[in-house]
């Protein structure tokens, strides 16, 4: 049976819409065509029939199918969508009912399908006898599920028994060197330089009016030394304020973080949602042997200091803490340093890297206002970049391919990250490659985890294609026997 | 992918006619700027020039790429997995395990409509693939298909689990 929203949508949709764009078709029909008031009327009469119109077809087009395992949800005026979502699949139903609904009946329902990235299907004021019908056949099609025991990870160290429980709290002098070693600082001291010709107000007047060459060098040099101490004391300022008392909770399965000064953010998980985890390591901190953890989860966490794609579980950690850190916190995980291996690719990369040149020829207009030294520096450290970029990336590629997990190492933009990725959560894989390296040993291998809202693509280039093979087979070896 | 399958032949034509009608939108909207910024800014009428000339080209290329794209778009679904393949120069394979299915979307825009095509979006928690164009027949048959295959492979993985 197809059933459709109440009539009394098409006026609700039409009056919200003509309120919420009244200005714009108050003021522009006369800003544009400089009528009379009457013409002026007619252009808004005829919007809102035009409006109005549009409600009604969609009145028509829009429509839902209750079957017995799936909900048919038909839309589309011109270009037909029909999205079919399977009882089991809803993760959530939202009922909305505005109190000016209620003698007629009517709700609003959002529904969360499993897909984070699509949009929720919303089924605009429907009877509640519809609502109620959709929720009984969805308790009904879990209830007839047999349910699977949730098992996090097969390797797991600590058995579920034993009450597993773990607290760290950061210390100030970890936030000081995460501070001092995060690259955050380059945008704020571009934001501080922005204010260069004022600086010299802050300074002792001696350092400027002195017309010795010596002393002016002097006041530049003072004021870049202001710069950068101001740049990195409101950089620490922020860091301070956003991780102030981070701490890690775990208890049995939860983790709880909490952090911040002003803005205390709590945010709790359930480790069964943990997709994979990601170590960060930045071109600065590789010479201090420093980590960022990061964790790709199922659902979304509403944290509102991830600026981030990911959610930090841990700000800075030493390389040679991580062994205990993940036996302490995450033994599902199976942690092991990846050995270094003897890539060959170099050349690869570097040609590859060369795609880093075509931002090149803008720098002709630098060339072109007399700046020549500094294009010429500009070039040098493109180059300089290319060549580390390069190098980086054929010494950090490395996969280690585990019973039940992947482990990937991989560079991005001099940034390496490792990557523990169990199996189960790798949504789908494929291989993207050009011609030219068909009848190469080597191949690309891409493969998506979901990470909140959205998805995280690792792609790994010139792996060799024994390699690739080998994460097929053990990936098609555990998707059939989940 | 020895058993992978070509999208029906009427494809080209909806292809055609969905990059004609996308060419004609350019040279409207390069009308209605050049009209505009002649008017307002007539100093970087060029540049409008410029982008919607390569707008122009870009459009022209996917026409002329439409029995390349045809010839090497493919697809295969077996009881485990939806493969897809695209590209010769640049080619791409994908693989996803029916497991990982969640919904089946069938969308049929104006153009599909005429030819009698649907695309079908396989929808996994992480992104979602398309199939540009196949027979409303087959489109609907495909999705039951997936949606059952995805459904059984779950129950099997879930009483398989519990009886271990």
């Amino acid at each position: 049976m197809y059933i459709r929203q109440h009539p009394l949508n098409i006026f609700k949709q039409t009056i919200s819409t003509i309120f919420s764009t009244a200005l714009f078709l108050i003021v522009l029909p006369s800003f544009l065509f400089k009528i009379n008031w009457l013409s002026n009327l007619v252009i808004i009469a005829s919007i809102c029939i035009l409006i109005f119109s549009f409600y009604c077809l969609q009145y028509y087009f829009e429509y839902f199918i209750i079957e017995d395992e799936q909900l048919v949800f038909y839309s589309g005026i011109i270009s037909k969508k029909i999205t079919k979502i399977p009882f089991k699949n809803i993760q959530a139903i939202q009922k909305s009912q505005a109190w000016y609904l209620k003698p007629f009946q009517l709700v609003t329902l959002s529904i969360e399908n499993n897909t984070q990235h699509a949009n929720n299907v919303i089924l605009p004021l429907i009877k509640q006898k519809y609502a109620l019908q959709i929720d009984a056949a969805r308790h009904q099609e879990l209830s007839n599920q047999v349910l699977k025991p949730i098992v996090l990870y097969p390797n797991t160290i600590h058995h579920d028994s034993t009450p597993f429980r773990f607290h760290y709290q950061i210390s100030n002098n970890e936030l000081l060197i995460y501070g001092l070693t995060s690259l955050g600082i380059f945008p704020l001291l571009g934001v501080v330089g922005s204010f260069y010709n004022h600086i010299s107000s802050f300074l002792p007047n001696q350092l400027f009016k002195t017309p010795s060459a010596k002393l002016s060098l002097l006041g530049i040099i003072a004021t870049l030394l202001f710069i950068l101490f101001f740049a990195s004391g409101l950089f620490l300022f922020k860091t301070f304020s956003r991780y102030y008392h981070f701490t890690i909770k775990r208890q049995k399965h939860v983790i709880t973080i909490e952090q911040g000064l002003f803005n205390r953010n709590i945010t709790h998980f359930n480790l069964k949602n943990v997709q994979a985890i990601n170590l960060e390591q930045s071109l600065l901190r590789r010479f201090f042997h420093l980590y960022t953890i990061n964790i790709l989860l199922a659902t979304n966490t509403n944290d509102d200091v991830n600026n981030a794609d990911n959610l930090v579980l841990m700000p800075i950690i030493s390389e040679y803490k991580l062994a205990k850190f993940f036996a302490d916190v995450l033994p599902e995980f199976d942690y092991q340093a990846l050995k270094h291996q003897k890539n060959q690719v170099y050349w690869r990369y570097l040609t590859l890297s060369l795609w880093f040149l075509v931002w090149l020829p803008s720098l002709l207009l630098l060339w072109q206002f007399g700046l020549h030294k500094l294009t010429i520096f500009i070039i040098l450290l493109d180059v300089i970049f290319i060549l580390i970029h390069a190098y980086l990336s054929n010494k950090d590629l490395a996969v280690a391919i585990k019973p039940q997990q992947l482990h990937i190492r991989t560079t991005k933009l001099l940034t390496k990250h490792i990557y523990l990725i169990p199996y189960r959560h790798i949504q789908e894989l494929g291989q993207s490659e050009s011609i030219f390296l068909l009848n190469s040993l080597y191949g690309n291998l891409w493969l998506d985890v979901r990470n909140q809202a959205n998805f995280t693509r690792i792609n790994l280039r010139y792996l060799q294609r024994s390699t690739v093979a080998k994460i097929y087979q053990q990936f098609k070896a555990t998707t059939q026997t989940e | 992918m020895n058993n992978a399958q070509q999208l029906p032949i009427s494809i080209k034509k909806a292809w055609l006619l969905d990059r004609c009608f996308n060419i004609l939108i350019t040279l409207l909207l390069m009308l209605i700027s050049s009209l505009l910024v002649s008017k307002f800014i007539p100093t970087y009428l060029w540049l409008t020039w410029l982008v919607f000339g390569l707008g122009f080209l870009y459009e022209s290329l996917t026409i002329l790429l439409i029995p390349y794209h045809y010839k090497f778009w493919r697809y295969q679904i077996t009881a485990n997995y939806v493969y897809l393949q695209s590209g010769f120069f640049f080619r791409k394979h994908t693989t996803i395990p029916i497991n990982r299915v969640q919904n089946v979307n069938l969308n049929q825009g104006p153009i599909l409509r005429i030819f009698k095509l649907q695309a079908v979006a396989i929808v996994t928690a992480a992104t979602d693939f398309t199939i540009d164009g196949i027979t409303e027949v087959e489109a609907n048959a495909l999705s039951q298909q997936i949606i059952t295959t995805a459904r059984k492979a779950r129950e099997e993985n879930v009483y398989s689990s519990t009886s271990t």
